[in-house]
């Protein structure tokens, strides 16, 4: 492609400054991504344009960046708060816009008085059919907006609830590079927990770090406690067992407990939220030996 | 220029998609005094038109995630919401100074001394005044005020064609100019 000729053609100088038609414009913009020489020479256009602005005596006074920029912090600070809860919008059912109703916009025309001469008759017909159809036409629009109104509230919606499925993504992501992290780690004892009989299997594993000491529970697969139930981990000290603090995360989280300089053993037992002082022993779910 | 750091455009577009403070900064750092001049065209008053510069800011922050690249280079978009955003401030009703914007008006359609005061009135005479007289006129229409081929054409008494290659000659001449032809 002869590039001299599309640069001579002072299209690039329309495009710049904003007067080429939409079309038009896009064809340039994809001639830019194309050809490197395009977006050189309207980098330079765009160059001059601003040159020629920063001559001028005028200029905004100083103190305006700071207000703004403190504007769009605000902004910025508006915005995160409204991403960091995640309430789910019910924009799709309480629109203002209600859908007419049929009989309220006729009502008043209904009633046509009767013994008229046939010319207001006629009248009243005609604008009768009239309103009819404006009427028609009025409730059509309203219905086009208010369908139009339900898309943008149901586009929303998906909106709103892809970033929350993209937000439990990311935290399900940094769990997860954590626990890789620590399982590849040297530092790191892993213990299994087994299922004890008569409860369900579950993979679940102590990671004790040997050199701070700490214990790590990852929960894969315990069942999900009923309401006002907690799992609690024990560590089994010289034949007792020590409470080691009660499971917050869902399963497959990685969560800290508590540090122990030793243990002989660890369980998990089904406690009410808060844990117990002791264990309820019939209400063991794994259990699992250091070896 | 203030700001040591620089960005390519593509680099300052994804940042400021991301609402990232410092490249807004950076934006205001390159681009606020250009854009000023094209808003006090439309809004000569000083403190007009830096509420309108704050309000073109805050639509570049609203709007930048919905700015296609594909579609047209970000200095233009820019300069677009500068030019309406001024323009839709003199339709307001605090905006109470339309005697001046007639009298610009008039000005850019009477042509000749017109354009001069204009452009000596935020001091740019320095830098283009070496232009020849039609050329400094067709800067002013479609740069400054931002008037369409098709009303440069009309204003001037030009055909269509020529508005185009004239357009290019005279932002040739100001390249050389203020220096940027490297």
């Amino acid at each position: 492609m002869d590039l001299s000729c599309i640069i001579s053609s002072g299209d690039l100088e329309l495009y710049v400054l904003g007067l080429l038609p939409q079309d038009e414009a896009a064809k340039i913009a994809q001639l830019a991504l194309l050809f490197p020489e395009i977006q050189e020479e309207l980098d330079r256009i765009g160059e001059t344009l601003l040159v020629v602005g920063d001559t001028a005596h005028l200029a905004p006074s100083p103190g305006l960046k700071t207000g703004l920029m403190q504007q769009l912090q605000e902004l910025k600070a508006a915005e995160d708060q409204v991403a960091a809860p995640i309430i789910p919008l019910q924009t799709g059912r309480n629109l203002p816009l209600e859908e007419p109703n049929e009989e309220d916009g006729m009502a008043p025309v209904v009633q046509m008085p009767s013994g008229r001469p046939a010319t207001r008759t006629w009248l009243s017909a005609a604008s009768f059919i009239g309103l009819l159809l404006a009427t028609g036409g009025v409730i059509f629009l309203a219905s086009q907006s208010s369908k139009q109104q339900q898309a943008l509230a149901s586009l929303e919606q998906t909106q709103s609830q892809l970033t929350r499925q993209n937000v439990e993504l990311q935290r399900q992501l940094n769990n997860s590079k954590d626990m890789v992290a620590m399982l590849q780690s040297d530092q790191f004892r892993k213990i299994s927990l087994k299922a004890v009989p008569g409860k369900p299997d579950a993979l679940v594993q102590v990671l004790w770090n040997t050199q701070t000491k700490g214990v790590y529970v990852s929960n894969q697969s315990l069942p999900q406690p009923p309401a006002g139930r907690q799992y609690q981990l024990w560590a089994i000290v010289d034949g007792k067992p020590v409470d080691a603090g009660v499971l917050n995360g869902a399963t497959g989280t990685v969560q800290f407990m508590k540090n122990f300089e030793r243990a002989e053993a660890f369980a998990i037992t089904l406690e009410r939220a808060g844990g117990s002082p002791t264990p309820t022993m019939a209400q063991m779910f794994v259990m699992g030996t250091v070896g | 220029m203030q700001t040591t750091i620089t960005y390519s455009e593509t680099e300052l577009v994804d940042r400021l998609q991301a609402h990232d403070q410092a490249a807004f900064s950076y934006l205001y750092d390159h681009y606020s005094k250009a854009l000023f001049v094209i808003i006090y065209q439309v809004v000569p008053q000083q403190e007009l038109a830096e509420d309108v510069l704050q309000e073109v800011f805050v639509k570049i922050w609203q709007n930048v995630r919905s700015y296609d690249a594909t579609k047209g280079r970000l200095y233009t978009w820019m300069l677009n919401i500068a030019r309406n955003s001024a323009i839709d401030r003199t339709r307001s009703k605090d905006f109470n100074r339309q005697a001046k914007t007639t009298e610009l008006t008039d000005n850019v359609y009477e042509g000749k001394d017109g354009v001069h005061s204009r452009i000596d009135d935020i001091g740019l005479k320095k830098t283009i005044e070496r232009l020849p007289e039609e050329n400094r006129r067709l800067l002013e229409l479609s740069y400054f005020q931002g008037y369409t081929q098709d009303e440069i054409a009309k204003m001037m008494g030009i055909p269509l064609g020529t508005v185009k290659t004239r357009i290019r000659s005279t932002l040739l001449q100001l390249r050389k100019l203020v220096g940027t032809n490297r």
